[in-house]
């Protein structure tokens, strides 16, 4: 067990190697741009190349790359080229915004699935047909629209809620509550389209087992037979639907960030991006493939636990 | 070919697929006429018609913060999606098919490195990774798109990579008796038909998926000003929220409905390609009946069990209902043991299954009656038929896996399955079935208790299934072809074990088989079935000995000449499924 | 001086365009429990990058450091004059190559240290060895020195008529020797000004939290105890924040001032505080023979509805133009603003004339350009020409405009002082002018302002060089931008856009 967990955290670190790496090549084409960036609109010859040699860049890629891990096995992901921030501790602040909204999110997106999954998937018939229309309602109006009623009735017209900002948890719980109700919302709307039909296609299949027929011609009762047994069942591939729910989330929550201005990581990564800065987007890059592995990690032994058979001994 | 033909005319017939369809061939359409029906470019602007209001003339849908019109936007908006969607899916499906040939066909080793590829691609986050490579794409939304095919070509590759080996591994079998041709035309021609299906569905999804991406791209601002795109519209109607609130409903329902039409066209094609998936039904509810005029109770009958007229019906794909059995009629006294025979698909199980209150929420029954000691049993719920499960009428499955959950281990099962049926201690269901276990022939009862199903074999998981069915001392046995999935030594050894019990017990059994010979073992009494008929019933003996019925005399002839194992069920007799 | 890490979102181009010189701002609704107590909650569209004295950009950026750090000069609101500041006086030699500024007594460091000349020299010294924006503005500088405490003397390679008004800005910031080597620095420099950074509210990027110092030498010119900076990049957020008070300053689309509550909000417009504009990068006519036409150039400058822009894309934000001289300044003469009504017939017949009908140029498109491009192209059309937006991402603009890949390029450039807007736009190695175009009349012209420490004595070239590059069209001037300003109650926003973007900008309402 602890060797197989060392094992996957090892593939998880090999590929961090290797996605940094393709990354830091692919950025090494535009680091000309970031110095005359950061010299602005009358930097002369002369400053580039002091820039240049500065920054290091002068150096081959490789050298540079290398240099980058050395500091990074020292637990030092350099500081942003813009900014001077340190990296490492920035992208744990935004990660720590981006998580305290996916998380909630998940688990509430996670709650409503099955129940109205396990809802449609053992009424049938008009129940069924509520809840799949529910499900196309997420997928048609956009999360965004959600957000700018709720933003506009809840925030700007009672003033119940910030319109914008994000307050940390360890600052004021009620605050930070208020922070991210609007974005959660907006998030377990579109979560719940996808995974609610997620978990009633499965329940629909695992009550059509024939173990289900058998537990019933022994009298086993209902409840015990949809909760115990179907939905245990169901709950391994809806498991893996919802890493990639997880990982997707990020996407979804870069928008929500941008609409809401919170500082998380999808917006922090953007300006990044943007900007070219260097640091930065490696620094994302790396927690980005670190988290990926821990999430499938997770999922695997959760899976594991789930699923005797894909148990490991 | 007429497969295919088939497949279209069933997908015609669906309203979901032509509805959806319907609407992206439209919205198409719109787009590829985009050029005759706005008449101004999307790029077009007009100063004096910043925000100009929906029905102003010339601006159907009035104009943009920069005086464009919104209309032609929208219809070339259409344009940039379906072009996202062909290049994304494009890349997906060439390096996905392309990959999952190489990696299904070739050695273990090749799909080791593709399957470590793949999951490499997969662990990316999408959005994120586009936008960090902004600085290397410049934004261009073809060349993202390229970028976000080869992300998506993961859910394509295992899709071929899984289909290829199995066409594979069959084909092994088969080379080796058919030798000649090649074994890469047979999976090039096998493989093409099989993958064709789940491509397509894939396809509709992956679509949806790219067009996403790219509106959230072009929503963030990612991307050239100059092509007009859905998040773009989005992104400028939500600056000019306030001032038209419209600009932004637009793009916005236009973009949902295109991204709906795809999701629940692909599930259209889903049902038709790949079998239509069940729709739920109410569970605890019993099973459906719709008997208008049973047969009249016999008052005092003797008989444990007595079926009389009994007929199952099933809706066709065309609405139109088939019945599954007809007027089906058989009687079990106290200990008797009877054997229900009939080929694959002649409604045996059907019946089995009516009298334990299991029919598949599709089946009803139309007419008859099913009385266990005097009790009618058509039209009870599913918790008035719970009491007797168990308890009264036990049940031996055909498939000793598919019957125990994975989830549990095999003792836990069982004290669940004891405690319902008896209400009796955690403790005391857990020696009664341990003691079981070791009479049911397991060397080592504590360990089989504590071992998950797929950690048994076929034998030792059917002597559970027997512990588990009999553990309530029921007064009526029914086993579905309990040995028809075992080896044969382990078949006799079966075959010993519930004669022995229903000696033990003085149980009735109902044994559902096709095989004459494991009549002839075990049983006194015969039923005789075909195309959902009783044709025969009588002594084994006399059955066996002189049969009267032409249809058993065909099945004996088969057996005795030992050409046929096991027949092909009678053309167009039965619905899918309704021999399980 | 342009934007430079702009967020991509479109909305915020015209805020950000005003942007460029004014940050937003935003005063606090007055704080029940004390009257004492004044918050100020800005919202701007980009937040700062490093606070580091070697490395501080104009614009809205100033907010914050501006806070931080005093600067040496101070550019008076509604007027644009510069003031003493941190220098009680200065004084140029007679050919401008030395400067002697006079440093006022009784400044501290927000860590109990005296400001003296010794630690303005130092800052210098170290901004000039530094590669960053601001070296380049230091590049005349021959050395600083501290003459005694109080004392500063610069000594100049040759006069540079842009370093006076250049000490208002990063190039006058006064850092703490003690501490500008210290990591701290970029982030959380220590400074002189009125206030420092409360790193514990603080979220970087995002949200900048000042708080007053009360030993600072001006305190009765801050009334603000708090001032919070906040980056909100999107206008609708920006306007829903305002309205749900959680700032009590920002810019608003003017469209949306109706829907802001009379009661609460004042509104402010700023009539011009940046020059949008079509710069003609190859003047020369190298890659594209027909820019170096200056019937084409004056063709193009025909074309542009500079009205319809200003109406329907600025919302009437601003003041359309014929030339690049600030209307602030004393060089811009409202009578050559009639020189290029909008006349696509007269642009098409002054093509077709030069025989360059059909061509059509590259010209980047970026965060700035993206809500102009279309109405551009159209002008472009308009007079037989083609406009070919070629994306380019934010930290590529740069090089982009120097690769000489490009004919034309959209900008919006805020306010500096007449000299910088002329160096910048028609010397050889201005920003605005990156293919080096140079002729015997703009060398003669710069010749005589380079070298004329006398502002007053210098205007006339100043004027000639004008009149010049408007008959020339090196650029096409399109409007002033403005912005308007919605302030809660309690807040005042005092500037008009001479000023710089500071606190300063803002004042306590009467109420």
């Amino acid at each position: 067990m602890l060797a197989y967990v060392l094992r996957r955290i090892g593939a998880g670190l090999v590929l961090a190697l290797l996605v940094t790496l393709v990354t830091f090549l692919m950025l090494s084409l535009s680091f000309g741009d970031v110095v005359r960036t950061l010299l602005g609109q009358s930097a002369t010859p002369e400053s580039v190349a002091a820039m240049t040699k500065q920054m290091g860049y002068d150096r081959p890629v490789l050298v540079q790359y290398g240099d980058w891990l050395l500091h990074l096995l020292r637990g030092d992901l350099g500081t942003s080229v813009y900014t001077s921030l340190p990296v490492g501790p920035s992208v744990v602040q935004r990660l720590a915004v981006t998580l305290s909204i996916i998380v909630p999110a998940l688990l509430i997106t996670v709650l409503l699935s099955i129940s109205l999954g396990v809802w449609a998937a053992t009424r049938g018939g008009v129940a069924d047909r509520i809840a799949q229309g529910l499900s196309l309602v997420g997928y048609i109006v956009p999360g965004l629209l959600i957000a700018i009623v709720l933003v506009y009735l809840l925030a700007v017209r009672a003033k119940l809620l910030p319109a914008t900002g994000y307050t940390p948890l360890s600052t004021d719980p009620a605050a930070w509550l208020h922070s991210i109700t609007i974005p959660v919302i907006v998030l377990v709307i579109g979560g719940v389209a996808n995974m609610a039909a997620q978990v009633r296609g499965r329940m629909i299949d695992e009550l059509r087992r024939d173990y289900v027929r058998t537990l019933r011609t022994r009298g086993v009762s209902t409840t015990s037979i949809v909760v115990r047994h179907a939905l245990r069942n169901a709950a391994g591939p809806a498991l893996t639907v919802l890493s990639l729910e997880f990982i997707q989330m990020f996407g979804s929550a870069l928008i929500i960030e941008n609409v809401f201005a919170l500082p998380g990581y999808g917006s922090y990564a953007f300006n990044a991006s943007l900007q070219g800065d260097i640091p930065v987007i490696m620094g994302i890059t790396v927690f980005g493939v670190l988290l990926v592995t821990v999430v499938n990690l997770g999922t695997d032994l959760a899976n594991g636990w789930l699923n005797p058979k894909a148990r490991l001994h | 070919m007429s497969t295919r033909t088939r497949t279209w005319r069933r997908l015609l017939r669906d309203p979901q697929a032509v509805v959806t369809a319907g609407i992206l061939l439209v919205i198409v359409a719109l787009g590829l006429l985009a050029p005759f029906l706005a008449q101004h470019g999307p790029n077009d602007s007009d100063l004096g018609m910043v925000n100009a209001p929906a029905g102003t003339p010339g601006y159907l849908l009035g104009a943009d913060e920069s005086g464009r019109d919104i209309f032609s936007r929208l219809l070339h908006s259409i344009n940039t999606s379906a072009v996202s969607a062909l290049i994304g899916t494009g890349v997906a499906l060439a390096v996905g098919v392309t990959a999952g040939l190489v990696g299904g066909y070739f050695g273990a080793r090749t799909r080791g490195a593709t399957e470590w590829l793949f999951n490499l691609v997969m662990t990316f986050p999408g959005l994120l990774l586009l936008i960090i490579l902004m600085p290397v794409t410049g934004g261009d939304y073809r060349f993202t798109m390229l970028i976000f095919g080869v992300l998506l070509s993961p859910g394509i590759y295992r899709i071929v990579r899984n289909l290829v080996l199995g066409v594979k591994n069959e084909l092994y079998v088969d080379a080796a008796r058919v030798s000649g041709l090649g074994n890469t035309r047979i999976l090039g021609r096998h493989v093409l038909s099989v993958v064709r299906g789940p491509i397509i569905i894939a396809t509709a999804f992956l679509m949806g998926a790219a067009i996403a991406t790219q509106s959230g791209l072009a929503f963030l601002g990612v991307g050239s000003k100059e092509i007009p795109s859905f998040g773009d519209m989005i992104s400028s109607g939500f600056r000019n929220l306030y001032l038209a609130p419209a600009q932004f409903l637009w793009p916005s329902l236009l973009l949902g409905l295109i991204t709906a039409s795809l999701v629940l066209l692909g599930n259209a094609l889903r049902d038709t390609l790949e079998g239509s998936r069940p729709k739920p039904a109410k569970v605890g509810q019993g099973q459906r009946t719709d008997v208008r005029t049973g047969p009249a109770p016999v008052a005092g009958t003797a008989a444990l069990l007595e079926i009389r007229d009994l007929t199952i019906a099933y809706p066709g794909p065309g609405g139109e209902s088939r019945e599954v059995v007809r007027g089906a009629a058989l009687r079990i006294d106290r200990g008797q043991t009877l054997g229900l025979v009939g080929e694959s698909g002649s409604g045996k199980t059907q019946t089995a299954f009516a009298v334990l209150g299991v029919l598949p929420a599709e089946a009803v029954i139309t007419r008859g009656s099913i009385v266990f000691e005097g009790r009618e049993l058509v039209g009870l719920t599913d918790g008035e038929m719970r009491p007797l499960r168990g308890k009264q009428i036990a049940y031996v499955p055909q498939e000793p896996m598919s019957n125990l959950d994975p989830s549990y281990k095999v003792g836990a099962q069982l004290v669940e399955g004891v405690r319902s049926a008896l209400g009796v201690s955690k403790q005391e269901a857990r020696t009664r079935v341990l003691a079981l276990l070791g009479r049911c022939g397991i060397a080592d009862p504590p360990r089989t208790f504590d071992s998950y199903p797929h950690q048994l074999s076929g034998g030792m998981a059917q002597r559970v299934l027997i512990a588990g069915a009999v553990a309530s001392r029921p007064k009526l046995l029914i086993a579905d072809e309990p040995t028809t999935a075992l080896d044969v030594t382990v078949q006799a050894e079966i075959l010993d074990l519930l004669r022995d019990l229903q000696a033990e017990l003085g149980m009735a059994v109902l044994l559902v088989t096709h095989n004459f010979g494991v009549v002839a073992d075990i049983c006194d009494h015969i039923a005789v079935m075909s195309r959902g008929e009783i044709v025969e019933t009588g002594d084994v003996q006399k059955v066996l000995n002189d049969p009267r019925h032409e249809y058993t005399r065909t099945l004996l002839d088969a057996i005795l000449d030992d050409t046929t194992v096991r027949t092909d069920p009678p053309p167009g007799a039965i619905t899918e499924g309704a021999d399980r | 001086m342009p934007h430079k890490y702009p967020r991509l979102r479109v909305v915020a181009l015209i805020a950000a365009a005003t942007a460029l010189a004014l940050g937003a701002c935003s005063t606090d609704t007055p704080n029940s429990t004390g009257a004492a107590t004044h918050a100020l909650a800005i919202a701007v569209v980009t937040p700062p990058n490093s606070l580091d004295p070697a490395q501080l950009a104009d614009g809205q950026q100033m907010y914050v450091w501006g806070s931080i750090l005093d600067t040496l000069l101070y550019k008076k609101v509604k007027t644009g004059d510069l003031k003493p500041n941190a220098a009680e006086s200065w004084q140029y030699n007679g050919d401008g190559t030395k400067l002697t500024l006079k440093i006022r007594k009784g400044m501290t460091f927000s860590t109990g240290t005296p400001v003296n000349a010794q630690a303005i020299a130092a800052t210098m010294q170290r901004t000039m060895a530094t590669p960053g924006v601001l070296q380049v503005k230091l590049a005349a500088v021959k050395s600083v020195t501290a003459v005694d405490d109080s004392t500063v003397l610069i000594e100049f390679k040759h006069f540079d008529p842009q370093f006076l008004p250049n000490l208002a800005g990063g190039a006058g910031a006064i850092g703490d020797p003690k501490t500008l080597a210290d990591k701290r620095t970029a982030t959380d420099p220590v400074g002189s000004g009125p206030y420092t950074l409360d790193t514990a509210a603080t979220v970087p990027g995002s949200k900048y939290v000042l708080k007053k110092r009360n030993d600072y030498w001006n305190a009765a010119a801050y009334p603000f105890t708090t001032v919070t900076v906040r980056a909100l990049p999107d206008p609708t957020a920006s306007f829903n924040a305002l309205q749900a008070g959680e700032i009590n300053a920002a810019t608003v689309n003017s469209q949306l001032v109706g829907k802001l509550d009379k009661s609460t909000f004042t509104i402010t417009k700023v009539d011009a505080q940046a020059i949008m504009f079509l710069d003609i990068l190859d003047r020369k006519g190298a890659k594209w023979p027909a820019l170096g036409d200056v019937r084409v150039r004056q063709a193009i400058n025909y074309a542009i509805d500079r009205e319809g822009i200003l109406k329907g894309i600025l919302q009437g934000n601003g003041k359309v133009t014929d030339q690049i001289f600030s209307p602030f300044g004393k060089v811009n003469d409202p009578a050559l603003d009639v020189t290029y009504p909008h006349d696509p017939a007269k642009g098409k017949a002054l093509v077709q004339e030069a025989g360059y009908a059909g061509t059509t140029f590259k010209i980047p498109s970026t965060f700035l350009s993206t809500s102009f491009e279309s109405s551009i192209s159209q002008a472009f059309k308009d007079i037989g020409l083609g406009l070919d937006w070629v994306s380019v991402p934010p930290q590529q603009t740069q090089s982009a405009l120097l690769s000489g890949q490009y004919g034309l390029s959209f900008q919006i450039l805020g306010f500096n002082n007449d000299a910088a807007d002329a160096a910048q736009h028609y010397a050889a190695d201005g920003y605005a002018n990156p293919q080096h175009y140079q002729d015997a009349t703009t060398d003669r012209l710069l010749k005589v302002i380079n070298t004329t420490v006398d502002f007053d004595k210098a205007l006339p070239a100043y004027q000639e060089l004008n009149a010049y590059a408007v008959k020339q069209a090196f650029e096409a001037p399109i409007v002033f931008t403005g912005s308007t300003w919605a302030t809660s109650k309690g807040v005042a926003m005092l500037d008009d856009g001479k000023g710089l973007s500071t606190t300063r900008q803002f004042g306590l309402a009467q109420q």
